[in-house]
């Protein structure tokens, strides 16, 4: 069905309208990072009287290497831990969503207290695991757990999605055959594609900005990530640096930005999924 | 001959890259300061083949919350940045090593620092810290605000009355929006500096140093200067109460003395246009009190656990002893602690550090080291902070009221 | 007239009432059974052996701690209840993170889903720059508790600020609403709303998955938007709207960053923000009481899973899975 013109317009308008409410402190940062160090606190305004690169280009070298590598950093971790997530959280989410085995029940409790325990109670006992494993100062502790079941929130998120799908559906390729490996593969993994899609955009997301592990696990500069980085530019006791922090905080927020909108095109046009058919 | 000069030569080279000593070395601050040390750590290496100076840094808070990790983990850094804030949490339960052997067999020559600053780095009889610069704090007074105002600028040995008056001439002379002074009621280094004017101190050991009425006198000060003026209202000073230089009241010209660290007179001066002044905290009124000033700073200690102490206190000694460093470093953390490295930066000092060397050099007879701290004696001071607050905001019918709940909190933490 | 919708309704009805998935009864001793748990362990091995390895050991660790008086330098003591009972009886800022976390969930979870459900539904439909406009909307909580959002906060909340300008002139109070601490914690609410992202773009994933044959037929006989809306869509994604507000709900008790856009950290002004896990915080990593925040955390866990069980035994009244069909 077609919607009156009109009634788009309107949606747009109203839509435009809260975007800007949404828009106002990127739009204030980008501008900023364009500001004299010495106007960005005086001139509030969202266009700034003096203009300036020197943000960007101090604020890109201003740690002896270049920011890009700072990025790459971020992208290579950010990218296993989607990897990691998506499969494993999958997984384990069938197995909650759909297989009948002993101590499901506790297991499930278990896996969702996970989540309820605040992590600066943890953070030592973890620290010193890693440190056992001789993992301070690489990657690995900030990727390898995703492979490990990726998180209570995303196998929960995945469970939830795999129970919306109907059981008929695996039932009828039962009868065709199939074992429990093939329903997963052929019946749950595409048809939750949405909740996998959702679940790698904010794996991606938070893995990118996961700045206190970061901070605990990685020293060296050339394993800095872009988190790390920008922190480099405020000290609470001392001088901060805003024009370079809001200079390559708007750098950083370009690529995780696209993704998103990518992502979600994909969500939008690129799943044919026809419906589930009940 | 000059075959065998160049095989011993690549022995040697080979062994010192076989004996290459790896140091941890940890710092906070901003980007600035990182490149200061980059620059200081590669120099360093330079020099001295075969060391190697791993690095690493963070902001204030999350540096501390790393080190504590670490140190808990078993996996300290040898070379960490201290402050007099953290020295009892750390030193009181052994991680900082004891330098005082290195000091006796000339490995770190302290010889160039006056008594007192070595004693600042002791903790108990043992040196676990030794001086990267300091400072006394002080109030930072933006000039034209009192040109305008037509009032004299402080001086070195104004008092708590004086300031009182100026604070409250300030705000009349410029009417709204404009105020005398920063509300510091709820600051420890003040009410320090006001105990020990009184003859008293913050903490004596486990318990309070100071009564009931001498709290009440000091916030009975703030309380005043609020229904007076002089200090702007409770929500703009809270407001701005976490706000970085560059966003400061005093860089905003809503006030036009700000009561702060020496130290960072030359951040304040940077982001503004009007000329700043720098003078003491108000002296007490009776002139025949103490003045009280209290020497505060940052330090570098070296782990208790690092594989390599000699290196690791070589390179500290080259940190504070090194002129060619002093000269780099121009007083990052304040005025050096070795006399002669204050001599050897005098001649790049700019106006600003000259007027906190000016300052200092005023206070130097009469200031002193603040008294050890007990363990949680950081609890107690927020809490005072947030007792504060709820004064201000009148959560309290009268200051003795809000002086009580603060010793009962005290009192909760403490024991 | 509404036949499909109660025809939808009713099928639901009759299918999954549990909080977690279905267990029909069944012969565990029988062949079948016996293969399904075998497989079933197969898949749950990575996530299993990731907690035996990275997330039991330091649980049972700090639940221990919890019992001990512990400065992370030296040894913990085994000092029995000791950090319980200070936390219940004697700890006041215990009681006011307490309250100060309370309010926050209680404003924050059913506003924040609200939110999130009205604007998927809007950015659900086949707009030009549709997946832009989704961007744009999750960008608050992309920038989360950055400076930027800290300055904006101080500009709309502040002494000079926004809503002054429009407070005063019709002769309203005004004050600085971020640095008040009557207000500052309602501040921190609005900001909890306003990044309503994460569970509006799952909303979004889970309304993509409602099968469109449903509202094709609901069209065919005539059914009101309105109608639609509350017989099809609300019900078949309560499976999701249940998931976000058991997560909306421990994370919100778990709020730590929104404290420092107005009081850098502090829990200030008066510990009017101070929020639970700020103040545990506070204690294991300034104060060096890891034994006390263990303790903390773990009355925590209590206060969370006690919520979160009266949420999923609720949920077998409005919950409706599409997982138990004829068996």
């Amino acid at each position: 069905m077609k919607r009156a013109p009109r009634t788009t317009w309107l949606i747009h308008l109203g839509l435009a309208a809260g975007a800007i409410l949404m828009l106002y402190p990127l739009l204030w940062m980008i501008s900023s990072s364009f500001k004299p160090p010495s106007l960005i606190f005086r001139d509030l305004g969202l266009w700034p009287s003096a203009t300036t690169l020197d943000n960007y280009r101090y604020g890109w070298t201003a740690l002896n290497i270049p920011f890009s590598r700072f990025f790459l950093n971020s992208f290579l971790i950010s990218s296993l831990s989607v990897i990691g997530t998506v499969i494993s959280a999958s997984f384990t989410a069938y197995a909650f969503a759909r297989l009948e085995f002993r101590f499901k029940r506790p297991l499930f409790a278990l896996m969702l207290m996970t989540l309820m325990l605040p992590g600066h109670v943890t953070l030592i006992p973890q620290y010193v695991l890693f440190l056992r494993l001789d993992w301070i100062n690489t990657f690995y502790p900030l990727w390898v757990p995703s492979f490990f079941g990726g998180g209570a929130f995303f196998i929960f998120l995945n469970v939830q999605f795999i129970r919306s799908i109907p059981r008929e559906l695996d039932e009828v390729a039962e009868v065709d055959g199939a074992n429990h490996f093939q329903v997963y593969w052929r019946i749950i993994f595409p048809l939750s594609l949405p909740a996998l899609i959702t679940t790698a955009v904010f794996a991606f997301l938070w893995s990118w900005d996961d700045f206190f592990s970061q901070l605990l696990y990685i020293s060296d500069i050339r394993l800095h990530t872009v988190p790390l980085a920008l922190r480099a530019f405020l000290d609470s006791s001392g001088e901060s640096s805003f024009g370079p922090l809001f200079a390559m905080s708007t750098l950083s927020l370009i690529p995780v930005f696209v993704l998103f909108v990518l992502a979600q095109r994909f969500l939008v046009q690129g799943i044919a999924t026809s419906g589930v058919k009940g | 001959m000059r075959r065998l000069v160049a095989v011993l030569l690549v022995c040697l080279l080979g062994t010192a890259v076989f004996a290459q000593t790896p140091l941890r070395l940890a710092w906070w601050g901003g980007d600035a300061r990182h490149a200061l040390y980059n620059e200081l750590a590669d120099r360093y290496e330079q020099q001295n083949p075969g060391v190697i100076l791993d690095r690493e840094f963070a902001g204030w808070g999350p540096y501390w919350e790393r080190l504590a990790t670490q140190v808990a983990g078993g996996n300290a850094p040898d070379i960490i940045h201290m402050h007099e804030a953290f020295l009892t949490e750390y030193a009181s339960r052994g991680t900082l090593l004891d330098l005082t052997p290195f000091v006796e067999d000339g490995t770190l020559d302290l010889g160039d620092f006056p008594e007192g600053i070595v004693d600042a780095g002791r903790a108990g009889d043992a040196i676990v810290m030794v001086s990267l610069g300091n400072s006394s704090s002080g109030t930072h007074y933006n000039t034209r605000l009192f040109d305008e105002a037509g009032l004299p600028y402080p001086t070195f040995d104004w008092t708590w009355a004086e300031f009182e008056e100026t604070a409250i001439a300030i705000s009349e002379a410029h009417g709204p929006g404009v105020y005398g002074a920063s509300d510091q009621g709820g600051w420890d280094a003040t009410l320090e500096l006001f105990m020990r004017q009184r003859g008293k101190t913050l903490f004596d050991g486990n318990a309070l140093g100071f009564t009931r009425d001498d709290l009440v006198e000091y916030w009975s000060i703030w309380q005043r200067l609020r229904e007076a003026g002089g200090v702007p209202p409770a929500d703009v000073t809270s407001e701005r109460s976490s706000a970085a230089h560059q966003d400061s009241m005093l860089v905003h010209n809503v006030i036009a003395m700000q009561l702060m660290s020496g130290n960072q007179h030359r951040l304040f001066q940077q982001y503004t246009d009007d000329g700043l002044g720098l003078t003491t905290l108000p002296r007490p009124n009776d002139p025949a009190a103490p003045a009280g000033d209290v020497i505060s700073g940052a330090y570098i200690s070296v782990s208790s656990r690092t594989r390599n102490p000699v290196e690791a206190v070589r390179f500290v000694n080259w940190l504070v002893n090194d002129p060619e460093v002093a000269r780099t470093y121009g007083g990052e953390h304040g005025p050096p602690g070795s006399v002669l490295m204050q001599e050897a930066i005098a001649d790049q000092m700019e106006p600003a550090d000259q007027r906190l060397m000016d300052m200092m050099q005023y206070i130097a007879p009469t200031a002193g080291l603040g008294e050890v701290r007990p363990q949680n004696a950081g609890e107690v001071l927020s809490a005072f902070t947030t007792v504060h607050e709820e004064l201000m905001f009148g959560r309290h019918p009268s200051v003795e009221s809000a002086v009580d709940a603060f010793f009962a909190e005290a009192d909760f933490v403490l024991n | 007239m509404v036949h499909w919708a109660q025809r939808t309704v009713r099928t639901l009805r009759r299918n999954g009432r549990d909080g977690v998935a279905p267990s029909p009864r069944r012969d565990h001793r029988s062949r079948r059974a016996r293969l399904e748990n075998r497989v079933a362990y197969i898949f749950l091995a990575p996530w299993l052996i990731g907690m035996v390895v990275f997330a039991i050991g330091p649980m049972l660790i700090s639940l221990y701690l919890s019992f001990t008086r512990y400065d992370l330098f030296t040894e913990p003591v085994w000092t029995g209840l000791d950090n319980y009972t200070r936390m219940f009886f004697r700890d006041t800022r215990w009681r006011t993170s307490l309250e100060v976390t309370s309010a926050f969930v209680f404003w924050t979870v059913p506003l924040r889903l609200v939110f999130a459900l009205g604007v998927a539904m809007v950015l659900n439909r086949a707009l030009r720059g549709v997946s832009l406009y989704r961007a744009i909307y999750y960008l608050p909580s992309l920038l989360g508790g950055s400076v930027a959002i800290a300055i904006l906060w101080r500009q709309v909340f502040g002494s000079q600020g926004l809503l002054n300008q429009v407070l005063a002139p019709l002769g309203l109070p005004t004050t600085s609403w971020i640095a008040n601490p009557d207000t500052a914690l309602s501040t921190l609410i609005i900001l909890g709303v306003w990044q309503f992202g994460s569970p509006m773009i799952i909303f979004l994933a889970g309304l993509k998955q409602i099968p469109k044959e449903l509202y094709e037929a609901a069209n065919i006989d005539g059914a009101s938007k309105l109608a639609m809306f509350f017989r099809i869509t609300v019900p078949l994604l309560t499976p999701i709207i249940f998931f976000n507000l058991i997560m909306q709900m421990i994370s919100s008790f778990q709020s730590f960053t929104p404290a420092f856009i107005i009081s850098g950290g502090s829990g200030g002004p008066a510990n009017s923000t101070l929020f639970y896990t700020l103040y545990l915080y506070q204690q294991a990593f300034s104060s060096f009481r890891m034994g006390y925040a263990s303790a903390l955390a773990w009355t925590l866990v209590l206060i969370i899973a006690l919520f979160t069980v009266v949420n999923f035994v609720a949920s077998r009244y409005w919950v409706f899975y599409q997982d138990e069909g004829k068996k």
